[in-house]
């Protein structure tokens, strides 16, 4: 017979054993619960590691959120032609070399892909992008959509890249920084409607243009601008070279990379009447170190560039130079000029 | 070269195309070493399938890899089949599957399955069947309507039904949203197998295999017809039976095959040819050696489309690069059609 004493220690030792036991049976599923939970920007439901070390973007603007979130380091795959950015390369030289596994025209190349190890990938808002996440995730790899195509949606993608990443505070300051410019424009884009100016935004072409529910009509409106075309459809729209005529915009600004000769064009017969040809107000949206007008976490400076353009009276006590660099400071630890940008 | 038979240049094709995909499962951008690959061997040897299933190595080999070649070499032998089926029943060398309007019909069928449905990639597959196989019943009902039995009819009557499909697809793009949607489609209908995987495969096995059966069932006529259609109708062959039944098999190979690739262009052209040139145009080897041909040259292809950089080669350059100047050399070189 075993004395109470002893019953006791059996007890607390069998105990010991079995919280034991327990521990390493749930270990594991503990693990699984340090995973978390997401709804990517397709409302797709995803989990994702605890920690984030290994990161694949696939297209420019996946790479430049995770630049942004002060996560570069983390990056071990990137899309096509990342070494010809002068933005990546010159914040981060590193990029130049890293496997490139596809793009957002073409498709992701998986083997590629799958090489590098990552813990996530971040796809490109496209249909396709939905089967290629399907497949990464049968191969244990978490897939992230994002959709930053509107003003509104780049913070959303800026809020949720930082908790997948877990950078909130880094995110907090760029979202402070998209803040700082829409203060500064606030009181442009509260004109009354009748003082508002008519902006005519050109793509690769002159008669391309963008229509409602696009980025650059929004930055047009957020500037204290009237885009003409939003009246005719939204989406990317051809119009015509009478269609333009008749709005008769002030400004014309043309995107980055506008295919044609601005010195041309504002030579051209048949647009000498329109105002913004009489008054020379005809530009080409910065910058040379990436294009303001595509969107990405820079695009809310473009909103100032614009907002200064159409009104210099309005600015004169800004100091444009100044914030553009802060707004690179905050954004990626460098100002503008000290990461080659030119005004 | 005269000693070596039809039938055994046949095999010696088949065994090259097994090299080749036993070659293909050794090279990609995933990084396998010989190790790596013994190991998975031995384990499978051994019974050890928990071991196998756990290999990261494994898994990138049996989902990705391997599902990929056996599609590229699926649709390579349907574009091919149905090529070589088209090109005897119009007595035209320069008869391909897009000439009767169905890549742009399937084209359209994909397009419309990617914007209104929720996603689901079967669903996409089934319209690209219903309008390829609408597109081709349009042409043929055209050409009845103008000219009865006549080939120029049909092959006229193509290029309106496709000219019209190519102009609701560009519709569809232009009404299409312009972030996800559109470039969705276009990337679909460019063509590529980046994404190819056992679904695509399990639905292209058998439409491939019935329609190839039923065709070679029917080599007996088809040789007939190479006579030309008023011999063969002499003869005692049920022409426009015959020709409707090839059609609507060839049709629904090049749906299935633009379903699962999108619109991969010229295999179905050449093949048939180098085919003709190799063994000849006897119908029972001739449909074959296109099969096979078709699946080696578009497999050699893929290979490079996924390794020669690291990210992806739209398939259609290289299948157009190689494919077209290849065409050239054979129309300049070697006037020999077959079809006399």
């Amino acid at each position: 017979m075993l004395s109470s004493k002893n019953k006791k220690r059996t007890l607390k030792r069998n105990l010991l054993i079995f919280s034991l036991t327990v521990f390493l049976l749930l270990a594991p599923v503990l693990n699984a619960e340090a995973a978390r939970s997401f709804t990517d920007m397709m409302g797709r439901e995803i989990t994702v590691p605890e920690k984030v070390d290994r990161i694949v973007t696939t297209y420019k603007s996946a790479t430049q959120f995770v630049l942004a979130l002060d996560a570069g380091d983390k990056l071990v795959g990137v899309s096509v032609k990342t070494d010809k950015q002068p933005l990546f390369v010159s914040l981060q030289p590193e990029l130049a070399e890293l496997p490139q596994v596809g793009s957002k025209r073409n498709g992701i190349n998986l083997e590629t892909t799958l090489d590098v190890d990552p813990d996530l990938v971040i796809l490109y808002p496209h249909r396709d992008a939905l089967a290629t996440a399907e497949k990464l995730e049968e191969q244990g790899v978490s897939a992230l959509i994002i959709n930053p195509e509107s003003l509104s949606q780049i913070r959303e993608t800026t809020k949720l890249l930082a908790e997948v990443l877990n950078k909130e505070k880094q995110a907090e300051e760029v979202l402070a920084a998209y803040n700082r410019i829409d203060s500064l424009t606030e009181k442009t884009a509260a004109l009354p409607e009748a003082e508002k100016k008519e902006i005519y935004f050109a793509n690769s072409e002159f008669t391309d243009s963008v229509g409602a529910e696009m980025m650059q009509t929004a930055l047009i409106e957020k500037a204290g601008g009237i885009n003409p075309a939003a009246e005719l459809k939204s989406g990317f729209i051809t119009v015509s070279a009478e269609n333009i005529l008749e709005w008769n915009p002030e400004l014309v600004i043309v995107s980055q990379y506008f295919n044609g000769d601005l010195d041309r064009l504002a030579q051209e017969n048949k647009y000498q009447n329109i105002k913004a040809f009489k008054n020379k107000e005809l530009y080409r949206v910065p910058s040379k170190l990436e294009p303001w007008d595509f969107p990405s976490p820079s695009t809310f400076i473009a909103q100032l560039w614009l907002a200064q353009k159409a009104y210099p009276a309005e600015y004169k006590n800004l100091d444009y130079q100044k914030e553009v660099n802060e707004f690179y400071q905050n954004l990626y630890g460098k100002t503008f000029e000290e990461l080659g940008g030119e005004f | 070269m005269t000693r070596i038979t039809a039938a055994e240049k046949i095999i010696i094709t088949g065994l090259l195309l097994a090299l080749l995909i036993i070659a293909s499962m050794l090279i990609g951008n995933y990084d396998l070493s010989f190790a790596d690959l013994s190991l998975i061997l031995s384990d499978l040897f051994r019974g050890e399938l928990e071991a196998v299933k756990n290999n990261p190595d494994w898994s990138v080999l049996y989902y990705i890899r391997l599902p990929r070649i056996l599609t590229v070499v699926l649709v390579g032998s349907a574009l091919s089949i149905s090529g070589a089926a088209y090109q005897n029943i119009f007595r035209n060398p320069l008869v391909s599957p897009d000439i009767l309007g169905v890549s742009a019909g399937a084209g359209l069928g994909v397009a419309l399955g990617l914007l209104y449905s929720s996603g689901s990639i079967l669903y996409v597959y089934l319209i690209a069947f219903i309008t390829g196989t609408a597109a081709v019943a349009l042409t043929y009902w055209l050409s009845q309507l103008a000219g009865g039995a006549n080939t120029m009819f049909m092959v006229l009557a193509g290029i309106v039904v496709s000219s019209l499909a190519n102009a609701l697809i560009s519709l569809l793009k232009y009404l299409a949203d312009p972030m996800q949607n559109l470039p969705g489609i276009v990337f679909y209908l460019m063509g590529g197998f980046s994404r190819s995987g056992w679904q695509e495969f399990y639905l292209l096995l058998p439409i491939v295999i019935t329609a190839l059966t039923v065709i070679l069932f029917l080599r007996w006529q088809l040789n007939i017809f190479s006579l030309g259609e008023k011999e063969a109708a002499a003869l005692g062959v049920d022409t426009e039976k015959i020709k409707l039944i090839v059609i609507v098999f060839s049709t629904i190979m090049v749906a299935a095959a633009t379903a699962a690739a999108g619109q991969v262009s010229w295999i179905g052209l050449v093949i048939p040819h180098i085919a003709r040139f190799i063994v000849g145009s006897k119908y029972k080897y001739y449909l074959p050696a296109s099969a096979l041909l078709g699946g080696f040259s578009l497999l050699l292809m893929d290979n490079l489309a996924r390794t020669v950089s690291g990210a992806e080669i739209p398939i259609s350059i290289i299948t157009a690069l190689i494919g077209a100047p290849f065409f050239a050399y054979l129309l300049i070189t070697k006037n020999e059609s077959g079809w006399s």
